[in-house]
Order: C-alpha cells, then structure tokens, then sequence
C-alpha cells in the first residue's frame, strides 16, 4: 500500500484497527491497516479512486456501536476500512412530499430528532440499536415494520448518490440530474423515485450487496408524517394460523400502518419484560398500529379499528390495547426509541439469529417445521423467538427467529442444524449473513452467482469493494 | 447464415431452418410472407410512422417457442448462425418489430402461463398473458393487477421486465418496475438465468437476492426494450380491491359502462387553476384518502364520454360536451374512491370533499351513464384506445416523475409544446392547449406525459408530430421538470449528465452479456459506442434542439418515420 490519500482523516493505531477484525459473531476476520473518516462525498470519491489506483481493499461501514453479522470485517489482509459515520447531516426534508435526504452516516439514535422540525419521523425496523446508520439498514433490505408503506424492497429509498467501486459517482433514481444537490432542491425536486434513471437502477443492485460494489454517501429517504392520532392493538390466539390470516387481510387492505407478528418469546423481549414472563403473554400476537395524519385523523382510527375487530372476530383472534402491565401502545413508543444495544442482548448477554423470505401462505408450516426441529434437536427447551414481518404490502413475509443465549453457551451447531433444516423447508436467505452466509447459495441454480459476478465486474472491477463477502465472489 | 433474396431481403438458410426445426417443430417456424407482413405492420403507437403500411424491414423468419428452454435453443441456434433476435409478446404497437435485417421474430405467444396465488396476492405469468387475462384472473379472487397506459392488451411480463411500466391507477397499483417479483431471463446467449427467490426453486415472490438486487442490472426506469435477450416468466404482485368477481358491463360497444359496486365513489373535480389543484393535491395525497387519481386533458374526457369523433365535434361545436369534457376544465382531477366498509367509505367521501372545496374546486355534475363509463375505461385501463380513436397516432413525451411542486410547470409546458399546433389550422389533431396525462404514484409522487395525436396518414401532421416530440426534449434539456422518465433508447445519450451513468452503465451491461449485439433493438443504449463519442455527444445539445436542426430532423422523421 502507497499511503494513504491525502487530507482524509485516518486512524492507524493498533486499537482502532484491531476492533474490526471480529465482530460480536464473526471471529475470523483481519486487522485493517488503517481507518479513514472521509468527510463529504468528495471524500469519499477520492478514496475510492485511490483505492483503485493503488488496489487497496476497502470496507464501508456506517454505523457505530457493537457490530454483528460479518460485513464489516475484512476478509482479506491489508484492507482499509471507510468509516462514514460522520457524514451525518440532514440535509433537507420536505413535509410536503413526506421525504428527507440524509447522509450515510445519520443513525437511528437521531434520525427523529432531526426530523421532528420537519413533523417527520424514520421508518424504522424492529427495534434498530441507536447507532445502527439508517442508510445501511435500509441498504441491507433490513425490512421496516411498516407494512402498507412497504411496497417494494428498494422502500425506503427515493433517489440516491452512489461511488461505485470503480470510483465513479453515480446519482440514481430521480437524484440524476443537472446541477449541485442544493440548486436541484431549489427548483423544487425532491428526489422521490429511487428506479433508473434510464435502462438500469443501481440502488437496487447495490442494496444487499453488503459494501461489496460501491459506497452510498447520501439518499433521499421516505418519511411518515407524525400522526395527530396513533392507536396500538394486540389481535392474539393460542395458534398461529388465525393471527397470521387476520394479519395477511389488514395488510392487504392496508387498514393499519404498523403490522407484524410475534409469539411469546419475541414479545417478552421487545416489552422488556424478561423471558420469564413469555408463559404469560398470548402464544401469538399480532401488533398493529393505526395512524391519522392529517385528515379527520380521529374519524379515521375509528373506522379503522372497527375494520380491524371485525377481521379479528372473522379469524377467531382476541383482540386486547395491552397484555400484563403493558399496553400496546406502551408498545409502539418503544419501537420508535432506540438503546445502545440491541434488544435481543438484553436478556441474556448474546443472541443467535436467523432470517429469510417465505410467502406469508406457508409461514405456518415453515415454523410448524421449525418447532419440531427445535424440540427433537441439541436446542430443545432454550427460547426462540418468532417475528414475522409482511413485506410487499403482504405478498411475502420476512421471518425471523431469535435466540437469546448466555455469551458462553454453545450453540453454534444447534443453530446451523435448524438453519439447514429451515433451508430444506423452503426458507429463502435472500440476504446471506452469519449462518446464512454459505446455506444462501447452496440452492442457487447458478443464477445468482453469475449475476453478482457481473455486477462485481460491471461496478467494482478490481474487486476492491469488501473483498470475498460473498461465498461466490472470491477474491482473486 | 441468413442470405439476400432477390427483394433485399434476407432469407433463412436451409441449415438454419432445419434446426430451428428440430428445435420446435415445422408447424413453429414460419418464413411465409403472408404470415411475415403481421410482424412489419406499421401501426406506429408509441412512435412516429413513415407513409408505408408496412415497416421497411421485416424478420427473416418467426419461430415460436413454447419453453424457457426452447427460447434458449433458438437463441443459440442464432448465434450458431449469426443471426439476430428480437422477442415479441402481445405485439402492442410497431414496437415489437425488428429492427435489423438479420433478425428472426421470437413470438412468446405460446408462453401464456398465468397462475395465481391469491393468499399471497401475486401471480406468476408467462409472456403472452395478457393484461385483461390476468386481470379477469385475479378478479375472480378480490384482486386487479396494474394495467399499465397501453391498455389491457399488453402484457405485464413485457411492461415490467422490457418497457415502461406505469399506468393511470399507479396511486394503488405502483408501476411494473415495482411490481414484478422473481424473474426467469434468456441471455442473449442463450443461458437460463433466474432472479430472486426463483433462482433457488422456491416460488415467485422474492425479487431480490441472495445478496445484491442484480434485476438493477437490467431494468431501471426502463426495461431493456427487447435489447437484452427474452423473459420468460415473472412472479407479479396484485392488488386487492372491493369487489370480487366479473366486472358487469352495461351498454354496447365503445360507450361499455360499469356499474359503481357497494361504497364506491367516482368524483370529477375541478380547480380554479393549476396551482389550486397542486395545493389540493398535497392535500388528497396524505392518509391514503384516494383510490385513484386521475387527470386527462378535457378533450380526450370527451373522446371517451362521446360515442364517436363525429359525436365529439358536434357537442362541441354546440357547447354539450360533459363539464369534465370543456375545454375550460382543464384543471381537475376524476378521484375514484373505492373502500371496503361504510364507515371507511364515508370518511373517505367527506375528506375529498372538504379538501376540494378548502381549495376552491367543485364537482362536474355527470350523468350514472357517464359516470359507469368513466369507471369502466379507469378500472380497465381502456383509455387508450378510446383516445387514439380521434386521429389513428399517437405518441407521448416528458414522462415527468417528481413532486407534485412541478404540476403547473408540467401542464405550462405542455402547453408550450404543443398549442400552436393543436389550435384549429394547427399540424396536430385539434385538441387542448397541453394534453399532459398525471396521476400519483402510491401516494408520493407525479407522472405526467404530454399526449402527441398526429394525423398518421399526414406528412406535415408526422413531422409536426416529430417536432413536438423532439421539441420535449430540448425543452427539459433547457430547464427540467422533474426527473424526465420518457428517454428511451438514443436519446439517453444525447441527454448526458441529464440522467447521470446510467446509459454508460447500461452499456456495459449490453457488451456484457450481448458482446455481438444479438439481441437488436432500437429501445436500448447504442451497444458499442466509443468513450469518446459517449463523452461529446451531449455537447450537441444545443444543436439538436435548435430550430432549423429541429425543423430538418422532424421533416425526416415525418417522412420516413421512426
């Protein structure tokens, strides 16, 4: 390595890089030779460019805090870490058109205090740490708890400002075009569409690429207005089938805004609660949210939540405002405030997961599967958790299920056997972390590796951009 | 290889004919003239035409296969050959014509898979269902599918894998872009490639992964146009809507008419002026008070309220056309309101109303029959048809896609394009001074296109169609509205920096999988342009959109079409 580029801020001290050679659950990874904190866009450019001139390895990352699964350990040696956390700005939102463009390093710890000038407030997924950056969340398809809003993997984003890992700048979706950001935003775009422009849409190719093709620095995001009227309901039964069918035709009708699934476990740990307390709670619950904005906001939640018990009834669900102390919107209150650490450290000190795509028509078969793996297999009695997220507004559902362990328990192969064993039930890794990593394409017919070779070689040509993350991408 | 007839045109070689044989069959492989002329027929939609009745180049051959695999084949068994492809759907206007003389027609006609998944509201479809089919479909299951502005003959696979995508019930059916799932794809090499949830054997419904959202590599805002191999099958999301069952149809043909089902409302407004109903429209697009939103030009209300041309000029001519229909109207919105229980229905109801009247706008009076009529052609996407009835061509521009901010700047230009020639003497067909179509997409943001009728059968009317056309562009060149959607193919270089890397990205895209340009077509990036060419084109700006250039280059285009 020749250098470092001039006039960006570095870190080349033992302690600093040596934390980025392991992860919470990663513990083969390599020390970066140096840590970079480029300021602007520019900044970022030229790193990129002299990464490519002296074909130096880079790995992005945004976020701060404990990191988990992986992508931001280098997986090669003499790799340089991009450290964008402090390309944090807000630099515009419009209540009007609901949008807001920030920087790639504004997390979740702040993102409503910014936007609460503009009566804006994030879409959010399930309980992000503080320092989790909002761009890699949504760049990872980490999927928001916003069902009616969700109508496409790509939502969030309106348009964005890439570096490619060529070193080119590409500006995407409705954010190309002629003039600097601030003038565009002075004739009155807002960068609301985050497909094309023209024959191809990068943000979709860069989204769950794991900082393997390229670096956002800045995106037009979508935001909900702050609602004059909120409302949270618990709709619960015994089994899983009724909550997940009355859950599927709110979504479809798109009655509630807020709109997931969880069994007991999971729900004991986002109330905080403790895990002792999930016998309690209703096997399964489904948490909805309904939200008047602006327009007769408490005649709207009305008909909405008469709508909603009449699906109840129809699906056999109960329908409760809290379960225990807690009240469903006790709920929602927490979902919007974000800790130092993830939720699902809380209970115990360490959590295993496991995540995938599966329609919202099988689920309950998938998880029937699961829960006989579990209670035959080495993790039988330990607690596992469901969230089931509908996606696409309810055309497919993210799945995810949580085990919280004591940092010291062994149950890394346990919770290989039921990830292979979720694999063969159908479940789709459509975003290969952790124990995913390698089950993710071992199904593949082929397709998909030889589509991200083409999108390495088309965007990040020497392969510099996070090097060897994907188990089909190998380093040369 | 193919070789040259005695009328120039090239002709299948006997090698190439008996492999595409053994591939498909002889009863699937064609290169009779008689059945050749229905792949060159020059209806122009979407394009300027030349005089002819046919398009100068016709395909050397028409195969149809049946499979992903027999795709497959006969992609190879063109390579073998040096022959040229170009994939064919539904046929909708002069698009699917080749557009090289080495180039086979592949017709997808019998791919015509449709299946739907109603729990998980989506279907999985071949190229050849069709809009109407699967529309029909998913009804049956409380579902509709986006029907995109070509109207319920196109096919859905090609809109959202191949083309554009958007359509006049965007505000709940998004666009195809954002519609489509997973996806099965022919290289131009002939390898089988699938996306998404697809490529692991597990369904249609996942769109991307495992890892990066490659399906960017080959769709952005448009599709690859035919330019980049052949889709085979998509998973498709549907739209649940408040009626289940067969659409009832009143009346006969054009003036077909829907009854309204139980806790719907269909609502003309009409605003003082454009910047009353973009204040308005802020306001209709918080807390998902519409079901649609919809605003045509006056005449082209009355093209589809009356029951011919000639009906049309006679109420106008004697001031009875529908208010939504007068030329003074300009400024409004048709709002479907579609929910499911009273309740829903009536806050929905009372909210549009309040906000219409808060910014200065009412309500046309129209008759049930005009009312069925306009809920008919909006739920079915019909308007097209009714719409080119007036003058036979039809092309669009601009394609604006930005906030709402830019409503009244849209129709001001739209104005400025085309009112000189829509005014009575004009080139163009009579019409209103802007003819911009607009209408939200889920809730956020514009779609406007500006309408181009031109007299087919006339040079001067082509030209000045030409000229209006060109003329879009040189105006958003000069001073954008908003994200220009409609640049298909050349254009987007001469744009440049207008739309950032993508035609040089797509490019490499194109070089990538189609090193030898197999894949032909005239909707894509130019394959295998030199950097130095990319690099200066846009400099030329100012001289294509200058007059006497604008004026040769639209007499061209008139001539001999495009």
């Amino acid at each position: 390595m020749s250098g470092l580029p001039s006039g960006i801020k570095a870190d080349v001290s033992a302690s600093t890089c040596d934390a980025f050679s392991t992860d919470s659950d990663t513990r083969s990874g390599f020390s970066p030779r140096a840590v970079l904190y480029p300021q602007t866009l520019e900044d970022l450019r030229k790193i990129v460019r002299w990464a490519n001139d002296t074909r130096t390895p880079l790995v992005p990352v945004s976020s701060t805090g404990p990191r988990r699964r992986g992508d931001t350990v280098p997986r090669v040696k003499e790799a340089v870490v991009v450290d964008v956390s402090g390309m944090n700005r807000l630099v515009h939102a419009d209540n009007r058109d609901r949008i807001a463009i920030i920087e790639a390093g504004v997390d979740f710890g702040s993102i409503d205090d910014l936007l609460r000038p503009h009566a804006l407030r994030a879409f959010r997924p399930l309980m992000p740490r503080s320092g989790k950056s909002v761009i890699a969340s949504y760049l990872d398809r980490e999927p928001i708890i916003n069902a009616d809003v969700h109508w496409d993997p790509a939502d969030p984003f309106g348009g964005t400002a890439i570096i490619s890992g060529g070193g080119e700048l590409t500006l995407n979706g409705s954010a190309a075009l002629e003039g600097t950001l601030r003038e565009q935003l002075e004739r009155g775009h807002r960068h609301m569409v985050t497909f094309g422009p023209g024959n191809v849409d990068l943000t979709r190719v860069v989204q769950g690429s794991q900082g393997s093709l390229g670096i956002m620095g800045w995106a037009a995001v979508y935001c909900e207005r702050l609602p004059q009227v909120e409302q949270s309901i618990f709709l619960c039964s015994d089994t899983l089938a009724p909550v997940l069918s009355a859950m599927r035709e709110a979504v479809h009708r798109r009655i509630c805004t807020i709109a997931f699934v969880t069994d007991a476990v999971q729900l004991a740990m986002l109330l905080g609660l403790g895990l002792e307390v999930a016998e309690k709670l209703p096997a399964w619950t489904f948490c909805a949210t309904l939200a008047g904005y602006v327009h007769a906001p408490e005649r709207k939640v009305a008909w909405q939540r008469a709508d909603l018990e009449t699906i109840a009834a129809r699906h056999g669900t109960s329908v409760t405002t809290g379960v225990l102390e807690v009240s469903a919107n006790d709920l929602a209150e927490k979902l919007r405030q974000s800790g130092p650490v993830c939720y699902r450290d809380l209970c115990l000190g360490a959590h295993k997961e496991l995540f995938f795509l599966h329609p919202i028509s099988s689920v309950g078969q998938m998880i029937e599967t699961q829960q006989e793996h579990l209670a035959r297999g080495v993790l039988h009695g330990r607690p596992v958790g469901t969230y089931i997220q509908p996606l696409a507004q309810g055309t497919f559902a993210h799945v995810e299920r949580i085990m919280p362990h004591a940092p010291d328990a062994d149950v890394e192969s346990g919770w290989r056997a039921l990830a292979e064993t979720s694999l063969i039930a159908g479940a789709f890794f459509s975003r290969p972390h952790g124990v995913s990593r390698d089950l993710a394409f071992v199904r593949d017919d082929g397709s998909a590796a030889r589509m991200i070779s083409a999108a390495k070689t088309l965007l990040d040509p020497h392969n510099l951009m996070n090097p060897n993350r994907f188990v089909v991408q190998e380093a040369k | 290889m193919a070789r040259n007839n005695a009328k120039h045109r090239m002709v299948l070689s006997p090698q190439a004919r008996t492999e595409l044989e053994t591939i498909l069959g002889a009863r699937y492989v064609t290169d009779d003239p008689a059945l050749l002329s229905g792949y060159a027929w020059n209806t122009g939609v979407g394009k300027i035409p030349g005089g002819d009745k046919f398009v100068p180049i016709w395909p050397i051959a028409v195969v149809l296969p049946a499979t992903t695999e027999e795709v497959a084949a006969v992609i190879k068994c063109c390579k073998r050959h040096g022959l040229s492809f170009r994939p064919h759907s539904t046929g909708y206007g002069s698009m699917g014509c080749v557009t090289s003389p080495d180039s086979i027609c592949i017709d997808l006609r019998r791919m015509n898979h449709l299946e739907i998944l109603p729990e998980d509201r989506m279907a999985v479809i071949g190229p050849y269902a069709t809009a109407n089919q699967l529309q029909a479909e998913a009804r049956k299951h409380g579902l509709t599918c986006h029907v995109v502005g070509a109207g319920p003959a196109h096919s859905p696979l090609a809109s959202a894998t191949s083309l554009i995508g958007v359509g006049i019930t965007s505000q709940f059916t998004s666009a195809n872009m954002r519609n489509m799932l997973a996806w099965e794809w022919v290289t131009p090499e002939g390898e089988i490639i699938r996306g998404g949830s697809a490529a692991s054997g597990m369904g249609w419904y996942a769109s991307d992964g495992p890892g990066p959202g490659t399906r960017g590599l080959l769709r952005g805002f448009f599709g690859g146009g035919g330019g980049i191999g052949v889709f085979t099958r998509i998973g498709i999301k549907l739209f649940p809507i408040n009626h289940q069952g067969k659409m009832e149809t009143l009346g006969q043909v054009p003036q077909l008419r829907s009854p309204l089902p139980p806790n719907t409302a269909l609502l003309h407004a009409i605003f003082p002026g454009y910047d009353a109903q973009r204040s308005a429209t802020f306001d209709l697009l918080q807390d998902d008070v519409c079901t649609v939103l919809l605003r045509m030009p006056p005449n082209h209300v009355g093209w589809t309220l009356t029951e011919s041309n000639a009906e049309f000029v006679r109420r106008t001519r004697d001031g009875t056309l529908p208010e939504p229909a007068r030329p003074e109207n300009g400024a409004s919105w048709t709002i479907l309101i579609a929910s499911r229980s009273a309740a829903e229905h009536q806050w929905r109801h009372d909210t549009v109303r309040e906000i219409v009247a808060r910014h200065g706008g009412r309500f046309a009076t129209m008759t049930p029959e005009e009312e069925g009529v306009l809920y008919h052609n909006l739920a079915t996407s019909q308007y097209v048809p009714r719409v080119l009835r007036a003058s036979g061509g039809i092309t669009t521009s601009f394609g604006v896609l930005d906030s709402f901010h830019f409503l009244p700047k849209a129709v001001e230009m739209g104005e400025m394009m085309l009112a000189k020639d829509t005014a009575p003497g004009g080139d163009l067909c009579e019409g209103n001074p802007d003819e911009q179509w607009i209408w939200p997409h889920e809730g956020r943001y514009m779609w406007a296109e500006n309408i181009i009728h031109f007299d087919a059968t006339n040079e001067a009317s082509r030209a000045a169609g030409a000229r209006a056309l060109i003329g879009h562009f040189a105006a958003q060149w000069k001073d954008p509205v908003g994200m220009t959607g409609l640049l298909v193919g050349p254009i987007q270089d001469v744009t440049g920096p207008r739309i950032g890397k993508a035609p040089a990205f797509a490019r490499k895209v194109k070089t990538y999988f189609d090193k030898d340009d197999r894949s032909k077509t005239k909707e894509y990036v130019i394959p295998n342009m030199p950097p130095v060419v990319e690099k200066i084109l846009p400099a030329f700006r100012p001289v294509f959109s200058s007059a006497p250039v604008l004026h040769i280059l639209s007499k061209m285009v008139g001539k001999n079409g495009t």
